[in-house]
């Protein structure tokens, strides 16, 4: 089946956007960490769910953008 | 850990079969597989392993904080290769590297992919020979899925002996067994994978005919490896596949430039121009073999010199490692708190070597003027390019093995593995190492991870602990072959980042081939002891 001129450009315009995605994924997995980090070292803290759930979302750009 | 059964079992292989199938059925890259892959075995763990999610987040934490090591590594390599490659300098060794061998393209990819790499993973392991060598040989101009199959293949034997010894140490730190015993055993298995690396390389390259166009050469190089890391195995494992290398290289260099064995051993199929003792560089100027290869003289003299010396341990004093606290799963899968988790001795990495070895070789190419103004840029551009999708690839992978590890799923697949088997366990032995490998990344860990497993099991089943033990570093080093994260880091080093599927499948047979020859041969060992 023909792809469509809209899912043509969706594509487009994803590929052209997964560099810098990646990029700032990368950096911002610091971030992440960081929270995570702060919320293991405050037994207890919502920063712990908070960070895993940050990590969840750039995972989940890894896998869409990847 | 939850009690054995078939849902658990098949639960704790999910996000395995999960990432293999994505990269190698659907060919996806490893940074999406494993991203996906990490999700399932984040549910499976939560779910079906009692993991709570502050324990995942702390797992997950853990993987990624063990990235940090290796991607100082990959981010390194990158560097000596735009290094290299913007100074023209590989068109250089291209020559005299085909000279050398007459164009021999099989004698090309056995003294680089298998022996050369031998050598690096000898002196520096952990992902350096692939990242080193991959890139050399496709300046070669081998393609480059064929350069990190190959690499893949050739430094695997090299590793349980590799690194300063840092996989055996660990094994024989906790069977708790004699050296000399271990060593033994150990160095037969090693042995034999040298002999299946040499003729495996030889398969990729050619199929049956090239196994037998490279029959002699294998035979002399695998001998010579096998023989020297078997007499240092016995003595100084430490230093076995590092000394190994060397003497195989003297051997060579002596062979290769003062007989014409090289074009006896194959028929010549140079598709690179073989004349010409200099090559014009980017600057202009001309450079000789020994300027071309100054950063990698400057990659061993560091190595040698810190490694080697007193030095190793005046500069290894100083560590970065974070501390982590206790977790345990419902069913008692516990992470002990640890006050420096997977300390990194910064002064002397492989990734400080690396990174000192570039500035050295910048200086070198800077003084012989070789080195064009501006090329900084276009290497800076280049590393970045390359080293965010590998970046990505070892942050995912190393998050789902860690969840992996700590909710006990790993270990629940190893017992079930000898509950099905029995004393018939011998035979699949080597395979646990393999997992362990292909999950962690490295023999080290994959040996961590279960040298006191496979002592316990060889203990109730009444098998040879040390003959067991021997075959879990066997299996270990032979997994690093197939690990997604040294094959992420051979793609992305060559630039073919997304094809790590493609390479898995290539090393994949290889690898079980050699794992059940081990298994075979173990088994005998072990019946022939009584």
């Amino acid at each position: 089946m023909a792809e469509s001129p809209l899912t043509g450009a969706r594509e487009n315009l994803k590929e052209r956007l997964s560099a810098p995605v990646l990029t700032w994924v990368s950096f911002l997995f610091v971030v992440a960490f960081s929270v995570t980090y702060v919320g293991l070292a405050r037994r207890g803290s919502f920063l712990t769910e908070l960070g895993l759930g940050f990590i969840a979302l750039l995972t989940a750009l890894i896998a869409y953008f990847g | 850990m939850p009690p054995l059964s078939w849902l658990t079992w098949l639960s704790a292989v999910l996000p395995v079969v999960v990432l293999l199938v994505l990269m190698v059925r659907f060919r996806w890259s490893g940074g999406k597989a494993g991203a996906v892959a990490w999700f399932v075995a984040l549910l499976v763990a939560r779910f079906l392993y009692g993991m709570d999610w502050p324990f995942a987040a702390l797992a997950s934490l853990k993987g990624l904080w063990s990235t940090v090591f290796v991607l100082y590594i990959i981010w390194g390599a990158m560097a000596m290769y735009y290094l290299v490659h913007l100074t023209g300098a590989t068109e250089m060794m291209t020559a005299t590297f085909s000279r050398l061998t007459a164009g021999n393209r099989l004698l090309q990819l056995l003294v680089l992919g298998w022996v050369f790499s031998s050598f690096i993973q000898g002196v520096l392991g952990f992902g350096m020979p692939v990242a080193i060598v991959g890139p050399l040989l496709m300046n070669l101009g081998f393609p480059a899925p064929l350069a990190v199959a190959t690499v893949l293949i050739g430094h695997s034997w090299a590793v349980t002996f590799g690194s300063l010894g840092a996989s055996f140490s660990m094994l024989q730190r906790l069977s708790g067994l004699p050296t000399a015993q271990l060593g033994f055993y150990a160095g037969i298995f090693i042995g034999l994978c040298a002999y299946l690396v040499g003729f495996s390389i030889c398969h990729l390259y050619g199929g049956w005919k090239g196994v037998r166009e490279g029959l002699g050469a294998v035979l002399v190089i695998a001998t010579s490896l096998a023989l020297v890391a078997n007499v240092m195995a016995n003595t100084v494992p430490q230093v076995g596949s590092f000394v190994a290398g060397l003497v195989t290289l003297g051997l060579l260099g002596v062979l290769l430039t003062r007989t014409t064995w090289q074009k006896r051993t194959a028929a010549p199929t140079s598709v690179v121009a073989a004349e010409g003792a200099s090559a014009p560089v980017g600057g202009g100027r001309r450079m000789g073999f020994h300027l071309a290869f100054a950063p990698y003289y400057a990659l061993i003299a560091v190595v040698l010199g810190v490694y080697l010396t007193p030095l190793k341990d005046l500069l290894g004093s100083y560590t970065v490692g974070i501390p982590f606290p206790r977790a345990a799963t419902a069913f008692g899968a516990v992470s002990e708190a640890t006050a420096a988790y997977a300390p990194i001795k910064v002064l002397t990495a492989p990734g400080t070597m690396i990174f000192v070895s570039v500035l050295l070789g910048y200086l070198i190419y800077s003084l012989a003027g070789v080195w064009r103004r501006g090329a900084g840029r276009a290497l800076a551009a280049g590393v970045v390019a390359h080293a965010v999708p590998a970046t990505v690839t070892l942050l995912t992978m190393s998050m789902m093995a860690a969840v992996m590890t700590d909710s006990g799923m790993l270990r629940l697949l190893a017992t079930g593995l000898a509950r099905v088997t029995g004393r018939a366990y011998a035979l699949v032995a080597p395979l646990v190492g393999v997992l362990g490998a292909f999950m962690t990344g490295s023999n080290t860990n994959s040996n961590l991870l279960f040298t006191g497993f496979q002592v316990e099991i060889a203990r109730l089943l009444g098998l040879s602990t040390v003959i067991v033990c021997a075959m879990q570093t066997a299996g270990g080093t032979i997994g690093t072959m197939l690990c997604p994260m040294n094959v992420a880091l051979g793609t992305s080093t060559c630039g073919i980042i997304g094809q790590e599927g493609r390479i898995i499948r290539r090393t994949l047979v290889y690898g079980v081939v050699q794992a059940l020859t081990i298994g075979l041969v173990g088994y005998a060992l072990i019946a022939l002891a009584g």
